[in-house]
């Protein structure tokens, strides 16, 4: 029987480091199981955290994650999937099963009770926008005065792949070390600049 | 630890994958009963994933400057300075090495850029997970 990597995932130094990025989607999609092994080992806390950022609650997150990895899987066995662009896909796939579970919920309780207001909005749950355009450009000034290696730190970690910090610090010559405290520092002045927009 | 809130650090610890496995579980565990954790923990969450947007449109609008710059060193391929410019135009900047900065400007000049600062904190990945 084959078995996926779906339990969580331990330190963020995951071993799917190991494998070239590169090759895992094109593997995946020729079925291989060690392939989506990595790629879940690297992808599923973003889909989680997506689903956190939307109001999902943490319990529930990882096993619609978890659901959401196995269509994806599913569909792969089935012929159905052309092409394999993480974590966004994961990610649309897991927002929408929280819509289809949220609108079941929305039902469940108009059938149990006549005021259905606590119940998640699946509107909610599909709001893709995160970042109006005025806190981008704060973003913008803010990434505006770093070094082009801090900022290029900071888009290989967060951009695309979202590469281990290990892998970053090889891709850019510096230590690991050093990789972890420009995110946290460039973290940082993010943070402290778009203060208010997320609490 | 029940009785204590989450720190933030440790929430934006855990969103950004930087927590064991045993301390990720405790933070699920805690922001699984508290509301006030949980809604905490969706704010991490939702600035986790603003910074994944701030990243993408970045490495976009690179990619638009390189684009640019690539289209302008090559109508200055047709004059006499060709090498000269497209050298100064599409050469990267020298690696300082480990100890380089990570910021251009000096700390005051960003004064404009965080002065919406209203709550800012010390990250501290290894602070306890939670205040007594
Ligand atoms: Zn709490």
């Amino acid at each position: 029987m084959t078995t996926f990597a779906l339990a969580r995932l331990g330190a963020p130094e995951a071993p799917a480091a190991t494998a070239p990025e590169c090759d895992l989607p094109a593997r995946a999609l020729r079925g291989d199981v060690a392939a989506w092994n990595a790629l879940i080992s690297r992808h599923n806390h973003r889909v989680v955290v997506a689903l956190l950022a939307r109001g999902v609650p943490v319990s529930r997150a990882r096993d619609v994650a978890q659901d959401a990895w196995l269509k994806l899987i599913e569909q792969q066995r089935a012929g159905k999937l052309a092409e394999l662009r993480l974590p966004s896909l994961a990610i649309t796939q897991a927002i929408f099963l929280s819509i289809d579970a949220a609108r079941r919920d929305l039902r469940e309780r108009a059938v149990m009770s006549s005021s259905p207001a606590d119940a998640a909005d699946p509107r909610d749950l599909a709001d893709e926008r995160m970042l109006s355009d005025e806190r981008l450009r704060v973003a913008e000034r803010v990434l505006s005065r770093c070094t082009p290696n801090a900022r290029r730190v900071f888009e290989l970690a967060y951009a695309g792949d979202g590469l281990s910090h290990a892998e970053i610090a090889a891709r850019v010559g510096l230590s690991t070390q050093r990789v972890r405290q420009i995110v946290c520092e460039v973290r940082k002045l993010l943070r402290d600049a778009l203060a208010g927009a997320f609490a | 630890m029940s009785a204590a809130h989450l720190l933030r650090a440790s929430l934006e610890a855990y969103v950004a994958f930087e927590l064991t496995e045993s301390d990720a579980a405790l933070v699920e565990a805690h922001a699984g009963e508290c509301a006030l954790c949980a809604s905490r923990l969706a704010a991490a969450a939702r600035l986790e994933v603003a910074f994944e947007a701030i990243a993408n449109a970045s490495e976009a609008g690179r990619r638009g400057r390189r684009g640019r710059s690539a289209r302008a060193s090559a109508a200055l391929c047709a004059g006499v300075a060709v090498a000269a410019s497209a050298m100064l135009l599409l050469a990267p900047r020298s690696h300082a090495g480990e100890g380089e900065r990570t910021f251009e400007a000096p700390a005051s000049a960003l004064a404009d850029a965080t002065s919406a600062v209203s709550d800012s904190y010390a990250f501290d990945a290894a602070a306890p997970l939670a205040r007594d």
